[in-house]
């Protein structure tokens, strides 16, 4: 084997093939050339149609013919490609000023494609001669094409600024490009000044050109980012839909005319109408899309009695009827991607403008001066005819005519040849005129020329006076309104949301969801959707408009606007709250509470099973961002939160321990502090925590109910239970057995007329009335719930729903007949309780037994 | 391409020439991959700056 074998590294060869492939990309494919805005493929198929003639005061031509063309002489790549980028040269609502001019469909700024290139038609626009003019005046420089067979030009004389005008969009690699059109007046005015000044500054430029002029119109926000853009080359504008807000008898309607530049029509009222269906905002009744063939017009009909302002608000925010642009001008500046400024920009093309209109002037002077040689040569000839015409006629053939000429009458080669080739006719008196004239003409010709080029003041007034030129033809007024400033989108989302009244419901795992009325009222005896083993930890009657407060073990919060709960059936599971809000797996839900009104003046008491208590003002509660959950009490390492009530100032609250301890007293024992504090120590606990937190009007509440582990209920006045200072033992509320232990596992408020759902673990519910239980006092044990297995219980439904509001406060028990407690708001240094007799409320209970 | 001109230009073992990839840095291997075909432009374009030469016809400097 004769192998000749290279070694070499992963790295040296993925860096070699990856910067000739990088090179290729960046230089030859993707990136226009700042000189006439063209990337190759534009300027392949707009050469190969000027050199086939189809141009625009010729009939239109065949697209696949143009696409043969251009993969056949020049650009060997795909068809698709090809016309692709042909068809978006013809684009009006892409270019500001179309490159081509499209017989047939050409796509739609719905993105509907456009007619395959076999049934369209093209030909050059009449500014793209423009682009070309003076391309056969050796002006450009030419390289070989593909396979060597043709010349193709490497940039285009461009007679106007196209990189500004048209502007353009690719991705190399590690380059990206996009510049927006701009004003074709405009531009020509700013590189008009620039010429005359060769050292303005960007403001004097900036009184021409105001910002991007984008075909589609609209409004372009944000001088600043102009300014941006124009300096560095990169800079954020906001472009805005033009809109104009209609008012009928039954509803007002939004209609859009203009639309940014660049986003697709049919997407755009494809997402405003799925706001609609999604109700993702309240008042949209219907999208329309109303463009035809005189224009672009899209109406949103809305709800008379809502804010027209804040919807548009929301859709400018949340779909692309408003938009960013972002100016990144790269193009290719002397083979190299550049990041441009609007100056330097200018003076490429301007530079470019020098180096064409100096190479024309040459090849003009060449010409002329060969031809004012010639035209000499002719008249001497004429002058001395009978001679030239006795030595022609005495010479052997045409090359001995010409030898003689030049040995007799000092002609020089290319004279000799040209009267040599005279027709007869041309010695008649008046082509003798007509030769004399020319002469002048040519004379006068070539001192221009030579003035040209000897100037560059001239020359400059040349280039001046072609974009003067070009201005005057195809100059048109400026579609796109620029603002200085950017408007803020203030979005008043209250407004937005819905108001309808739902129920939500919590369960412990976290499974939330939205019930409507309807669906609530129709739940008839199904069972309410859960997961198996999760269980239901409050349903409550909400309004869209509520945010709910979810506490969880681990001692954070979660707030969900209730609008944002999705929707689902009284049967259904519904979804994990973490779509809405993140929580950990291990997290549980300890708590719900609705908010109406973060503004009224309660506080939310939270308690540790640790026997930590703390106290925080609602309002602290209330964010604006939700996405994740937020510490709301400080925890130690194995403590967890227990318990969360509402506080409004007058209640006074009792910790129960699991081992039967009872701690009461005032809500102002407890200090107001931080969201994040860990607050202070509730209750003196030993091998003991907390198991329920219960908070009472001491002037209304009377009992409360304390449920065991083995299936016994209690039920006491609160008044037995002795007032006690914040972190004591406090008092033990049942007489502690001497054969087994027995753990509380809740304590609710209880009031005579409550009926309680007990959920048992099988999934049966179990009613205990507050009114079948006697008193007892601290010192006797329970009773029994009756009929229920002990260690079935799952869970106690208490039923107090948690709901602040405007006119709300924590949901207030009915008013008992009942001997009022007093415990004062004021940290009390002697008190005195008032003992209870149970007479007063025999009567509403039934005489059962009290089982032991 | 015919098949005998690629038999001549590229399978034929006595005029054929191999490149043999080789991987001696892993590490630096894994660096360079992720900074050409990555997700970040950035450390992309600054490559592309250090090592490719514009300005020149097709001649290439790596390192």
């Amino acid at each position: 084997m004769s192998d000749k074998k290279i070694m070499m590294s992963l790295e040296d060869i993925m860096g070699e093939r990856f910067g000739r492939y990088s090179k290729y990309i960046i230089q030859d494919r993707a990136l226009p050339d700042v000189r006439d805005g063209l990337k190759p493929v534009q300027r392949r198929i707009l050469y190969a149609m000027y050199k086939e003639g189809n141009l625009y005061s010729k009939a239109y031509r065949k697209s696949a013919k143009t696409v043969g063309n251009v993969i056949g002489n020049y650009h060997p790549h795909g068809d698709t490609s090809v016309y692709e980028a042909l068809v978006r040269m013809s684009q009006d609502w892409k270019m500001r000023m179309p490159l081509i001019d499209m017989q047939g469909n050409n796509g739609s700024i719905d993105n509907d494609p456009a007619a395959a290139m076999r049934y369209t038609e093209a030909r050059l626009s009449k500014i793209s001669e423009t682009l070309l003019q003076d391309i056969d005046k050796e002006t450009v420089s030419m390289a070989l094409n593909f396979d060597d067979t043709e010349y193709e030009p490497t940039v285009l004389p461009a007679k106007f600024p196209n990189l500004l005008v048209n502007g353009a969009t690719g991705i190399s690699a590690g380059y990206a490009t996009d510049i927006p059109p701009h004003n074709l007046h405009e531009v020509i005015d700013a590189t008009i000044y620039r010429i005359k000044h060769q050292h303005c500054s960007l403001e004097d430029v900036m009184v021409y050109i105001k910002g991007p002029d984008f075909p589609t119109g609209a409004i372009v926000e944000g001088k600043q980012g102009v300014i941006d853009a124009f300096t560095k080359g990169r800079g954020k504008v906001v472009v805005r839909s033009k809109v104009d807000i209609v008012e009928s008898k039954t509803n007002q309607s939004i209609v859009i005319t203009e639309i940014p530049y660049e986003v697709n029509k049919a997407d755009l009222v494809r997402k405003i109408d799925e706001i609609r269906f999604n109700k993702a905002i309240d008042g949209l009744i219907e999208v329309r899309d109303e463009s035809d063939r005189n224009g672009l017009r899209i109406v949103v009909d809305v709800k008379k009695d809502i804010s027209i302002k804040n919807t548009l608000n929301y859709l400018y925010k949340n779909t692309d009827l408003q938009k960013n642009y972002n100016y990144n001008m790269v193009a290719i500046k002397d083979k190299r991607p550049t990041l441009l400024g609007l100056l330097s920009i200018l003076d490429a093309y301007i530079a470019h403008q020098e180096d064409v209109v100096t190479k024309r002037s040459m090849f003009n002077l060449n010409k002329a001066q060969s031809r004012l040689h010639i035209v000499e040569g002719l008249m001497k000839a004429i002058s001395i005819l009978d001679d030239v015409v006795y030595t022609i006629r005495h010479s052997k053939d045409k090359a001995d005519a010409k030898k003689n000429l030049i040995l007799q009458y000092d002609f020089t080669e290319k004279q000799a040849e040209a009267i040599v080739m005279l027709q007869l006719y041309r010695l008649t008196n008046t082509d003798i005129v007509a030769l004399e004239e020319e002469t002048q003409d040519l004379m006068h010709q070539v001192e221009e020329l030579e003035a040209i080029l000897g100037s560059s003041q001239r020359l400059r007034k040349v280039i001046i006076e072609e974009l003067e030129n070009v201005k005057k033809q195809f100059a048109s007024p400026r579609l796109t309104k620029i603002e200085d400033e950017i408007k803020d989108i203030v979005i008043d989302t209250e407004a937005m949301i819905a108001n309808e009244d739902v129920y939500v419901s919590i369960t412990q795992d976290g499974y939330i969801k939205r019930i409507s009325q309807r669906s609530y009222k129709a739940r008839g005896n199904w069972a309410f959707g859960k997961k198996e083993n999760d269980y239901l930890l409050s349903l409550m009657e909400a309004n869209t408009l509520n945010k709910l407060l979810l506490f969880t073990s681990q001692g954070n919060y979660l707030y969900i606007p209730v609008h944002k709960i999705e929707e689902f059936r009284w049967k259904d599971a519904g979804k994990h709250v973490s779509y809405l809000v993140k929580l950990n797996s291990q997290e549980k839900i300890v708590k719900a509470i609705l908010v109406e009104d973060f503004t009224q003046d309660v506080s939310i008491a939270l308690v540790s099973k640790g026997g930590q208590i703390k106290r925080t003002s609602l309002k602290e509660f209330e964010v604006t961002r939700y996405s994740k959950a937020m510490k709301c009490m400080t925890l130690k390492n194995e403590d967890s939160l227990c318990d969360v009530c509402v506080l409004d100032g007058h209640q006074a609250i009792i910790l129960v321990s699991k081992l039967g301890y009872a701690t009461l007293y005032s809500e102002e024992e407890i200090s107001l502090i931080g969201i994040k504090a860990a607050g202070v120590k509730g209750m003196n606990l030993k091998n003991d925590e907390i198991i329920s937190m219960v908070h009472f009007d001491p002037d209304k509440a009377t009992s409360i109910v304390l449920f065991n582990d083995q299936g016994g209920l209690k039920r006491l006045h609160i008044s037995d239970i002795p007032y006690c200072q914040r972190a004591t033992k406090g008092t033990l509320l049942f007489k502690k057995l001497k054969t087994k232990e027995v753990y509380l596992t809740k304590a609710i408020l209880a009031d005579p007329k409550d009926v309680y759902n007990v959920y048992l673990q099988n999934g049966q519910q179990y009613e205990i009335a507050v009114k079948d239980y006697h008193y007892l006092d601290l010192q006797a044990g329970f009773s029994t719930y009756g009929k229920i297995n002990v260690g079935d219980i799952q869970y106690i439904d208490d039923d107090h729903i948690l709901k602040i509001g405007k006119n709300m406060k924590p949901v207030e028990l009915e008013e008992v007949v009942e001997p009022t407690i007093h415990i004062y708001n004021e940290r009390p240094q002697n008190i005195h309780y008032e003992k209870l007799s149970f007479e007063d409320f025999l009567e509403d209970f039934n005489d059962e037994d009290i089982e032991e | 391409m015919n098949a005998d001109q690629l038999w001549e230009t590229t399978m034929n073992p006595e005029t054929r020439t191999l490149i043999q990839v080789t991987i001696e840095d892993a590490a630096l291997v894994e660096r360079r991959v992720s900074v050409l075909m990555g997700d970040k432009v950035e450390p992309r374009r600054e490559w592309i700056e250090e090592n490719v030469q514009f300005s020149l016809e097709d001649t290439f400097t790596i390192e």
